[in-house]
């Protein structure tokens, strides 16, 4: 993972230094409420409803077990001995005290972490696949890009009071597993015929209530030019972007009230009069970062061992979760795992401290002491080898994190809901839990991959409109409903979900998602996918099964 | 204006005799005035002032070929949480080439004022009831900036030799 040198921990400490005196001003009341919210915003710092909230940036969702470990250290010191991890790759702790976040900052910035600009309308946190430079379809490693624009986009002047959050995304491989595309910026790394890298740019993507899916806005970007071309879209963004509205302020409204042509001659326009040579990325600066990653050192590993392959025949359990968790590798001999964070055992993305700390020793014992974060809210240790594959499934069966349920009905995005946040009007986690339960793990085996993805309320923070199955939580006279949504996916050919019909009681909630699996299993044809299943008998049969016994 | 803070050579100091004006819709009387850039540009070249305030909303096209002549220019910021008076600093600084004196008025305040300074404020008119000696402490900003910036026009990557 990248290695702070002085520079970067210079910034985090004297960052630290900076809030601790903001907090103080507030506490004295030298700073009004007005004037501390964007500024504790920018460290990270919401006030939910029982408390504040600290959302701690982990870039492009890359943990060493040192850093893995601290965030466990912080989750008992500071909260309830948990912490809950995002889908911008972020974790977020519930339950801290004002006057003790810049003690937990100091502490982050001792193990090159932060949480700036994880919150507030600036360039978020800047997310990629969890399973970038051990894929083996990556044509580059999206990481040292990833890392770059967080540079750039860190404390820069000029775009920290934006219109609103801006939300960037990197991919580099063909299916893309970042979500690029509901981003207010998204970038699809390419090679050309002559092997160089280039860049697609995506734009004005983004759900909340008024969903798109993201607009092609250059599509032979130099990567050296990057930097000129995000501060070209930002500069109009920043200038242009509506403030009168908050549901309004977003890039996505911008591009869509312009037409994609004109924001695009806007974006041209721009660029063209930047002087691109300063801000200019070359290959040293490229292979600077790429060297700052510490690259793996792997052994020499064949593709199959003995050992492991019988205890994959002899054991269904072991099979089970070999075949949904864990991913091919583009070492030979290696495997990513990917752990369930999802229910039965746990809420999705809630990891308690203990459960942290036995990921790190499982990363430091077999892999090379990294963690990535899923935008999905899983945990992923990369590099396993397969002969350690084995224990390591024992290992996770012992912390209550081996249910194999990777791809599954029951590996949910989810949001925490009315218990934790101001914003919801739906408690997301009971009802998700409910959902879940009327499937056995084999039922959900035979139902075989769908996503299914539940948001608490409109602002859609668990990406329901780009789920296989959607539900959006609804305040609705006196009671909660479900909106559901059907045939939303991510990836490059990412698409919105539609909405099947009025809202469903919560408590028909679990009923009526299996009434739409078994729509499903009477129409699939051999290995169709959920999503297959949709995209060929349409919309229809579902809604009929949802709603004809109402209109009868 | 009161409770002004002004750089010179990269230092920065309160000066509480600044006798520069903001002078909104009434007639503009004295050398120090500083009035709306569409009432400036209104009036005939002899008329003129050597100072125009610049709203965030404006474009800049108008007032470009007379930058050369103006003394101050000031940005104003209505509420400190709309950023875009940085991007309008930036392009008179960057694009058009202005040298004059550019000043932050309006919602001004301490914690705001390096990220001006970065972007090519020279002077602040600190916001009425604001301690200008308190909002001192704000121009320097933390000692590390990743990014270019109007005041320093290459990125960390090329301003140091990073290990």
């Amino acid at each position: 993972m990248y290695q702070y040198d002085d520079y970067d921990r210079a910034l985090v400490k004297e960052r630290v230094a900076q809030f601790r005196d903001q907090v103080a001003r507030y506490q004295a009341e030298e700073l009004s409420e007005e004037e501390f919210l964007p500024l504790r915003l920018q460290n990270g710092l919401y006030l939910q409803k029982h408390a504040y909230m600290l959302r701690v940036a982990i870039p492009y969702g890359v943990l060493s077990t040192k850093q893995l470990r601290a965030l466990a250290d912080i989750g008992d010191r500071y909260d309830k001995g948990y912490g809950h991890f995002t889908t911008r790759q972020n974790i977020q702790y519930n339950w801290v005290k004002l006057s003790k976040v810049p003690d937990i900052l100091a502490y982050l910035a001792e193990h090159d972490m932060h949480a700036i600009q994880t919150s507030g309308n600036v360039v978020r946190n800047v997310t990629t696949e969890a399973f970038a430079g051990v894929a083996e379809d990556e044509v580059y490693d999206p990481r040292i890009f990833a890392e770059i624009i967080r540079q750039w986009s860190t404390i820069n002047p000029e775009f920290l009071f934006l219109p609103r959050k801006f939300k960037i995304a990197v991919s580099a491989t063909e299916e893309d597993r970042a979500a690029v595309r509901i981003h207010d910026v998204g970038l699809y790394l390419h090679r050309d015929e002559s092997e160089a890298l280039y860049f697609k740019v995506m734009v004005g993507g983004g759900l909340g209530r008024t969903p798109y899916i993201s607009k092609l806005l250059n599509d032979r970007l130099p990567w050296c030019d990057l930097l000129s071309y995000l501060e070209a879209i930002l500069r109009v963004f920043n200038r242009y972007g509506r403030r009168d509205s908050k549901y309004k302020a977003r890039i996505k409204i911008l591009v869509n009230t312009l037409g994609i042509d004109a924001f695009k001659q806007e974006v041209e326009q721009e660029f063209q009069q930047i002087a691109k040579e300063p801000n200019r990325l070359t290959d040293s600066e490229l292979s600077r970062i790429a060297s700052q990653f510490l690259p793996a050192v792997y052994q020499r590993l064949d593709e199959t061992d003995l050992g492991f392959a019988t205890r994959l025949q002899n054991n269904e359990a072991f099979s089970n979760w070999y075949n949904l968790n864990v991913r091919k590798h583009k070492v030979s001999g290696y495997r990513s795992v990917v752990i369930s964070t999802k229910f039965p055992n746990n809420i999705p993305g809630d990891v308690t401290s203990e459960q942290m700390r036995g990921i790190a020793d499982l990363a430091e014992r077999f892999g090379f002491g990294e963690v990535r974060v899923t935008h999905e809210q899983n945990l992923v240790l990369p590099d396993v080898p397969n002969t350690a594959l084995f224990q390591v499934w024992m290992q996770l069966n012992e912390l209550g994190l081996g249910v194999s349920n990777h791809t599954l009905l029951s590996d949910m995005i989810v949001c925490p809901g009315a218990s934790y946040c101001n914003l919801a009007t739906a408690h997301s986690f009971p009802v998700a839990e409910q959902v879940v339960q009327v499937f056995s793990l084999e039922e959900q085996q035979d139902i075989g991959p769908v996503s299914m993805n539940l948001s608490g309320c409109i602002n859609s923070c668990a990406h329901h409109h780009i789920a296989n199955i959607g539900m959006l939580g609804l305040n609705k006279s006196q009671t909660d409903h479900y909106q559901i949504t059907l045939g939303g996916r991510q990836g490059t050919q990412s698409r919105l979900g539609k909405v099947l019909g009025p809202a469903i009681a919560e408590s028909e909630l679990p009923q009526a998602i299996r009434m739409l699996f078994d729509v499903y299993r009477r129409h699939r044809e051999v290995k169709e996918s959920f999503i297959q299943v949709v995209d060929r008998i349409g919309l229809a049969p579902f809604k009929d099964a949802l709603y004809q016994e109402k209109s009868v | 204006m009161k409770n002004t803070i002004t750089l010179v050579d990269g230092e920065a100091s309160v000066d509480l005799n600044d006798p520069w004006e903001l002078v909104l819709n009434q007639e503009c009387s004295g050398q120090y005035c500083v009035e709306p850039s569409a009432i400036w540009l209104s009036r005939p070249a002899s008329d003129r002032g050597a100072a125009v305030l610049i709203e965030q909303e404006q474009e800049l096209h108008d007032i470009q070929p007379y930058l050369q002549d103006i003394r101050l220019v000031a940005l104003m910021f209505k509420d400190f949480k709309d950023g875009r008076a940085y991007s309008l600093a930036y392009l008179l600084r960057t694009r058009f080439g202005y040298k004059g004196e550019l000043r932050a008025v309006g919602d001004v305040l301490r914690d705001q004022l390096s990220l001006m300074r970065q972007c090519g404020f020279t002077s602040f008119a600190i916001k009425e009831g604001k301690d200008p000696y308190d909002a001192l402490k704000g121009i320097k900003g933390l000692s590390v900036t990743y990014s270019s910036s109007v005041s320093s026009p290459s990125p960390l990557f090329r301003r140091v030799r990073r290990y």
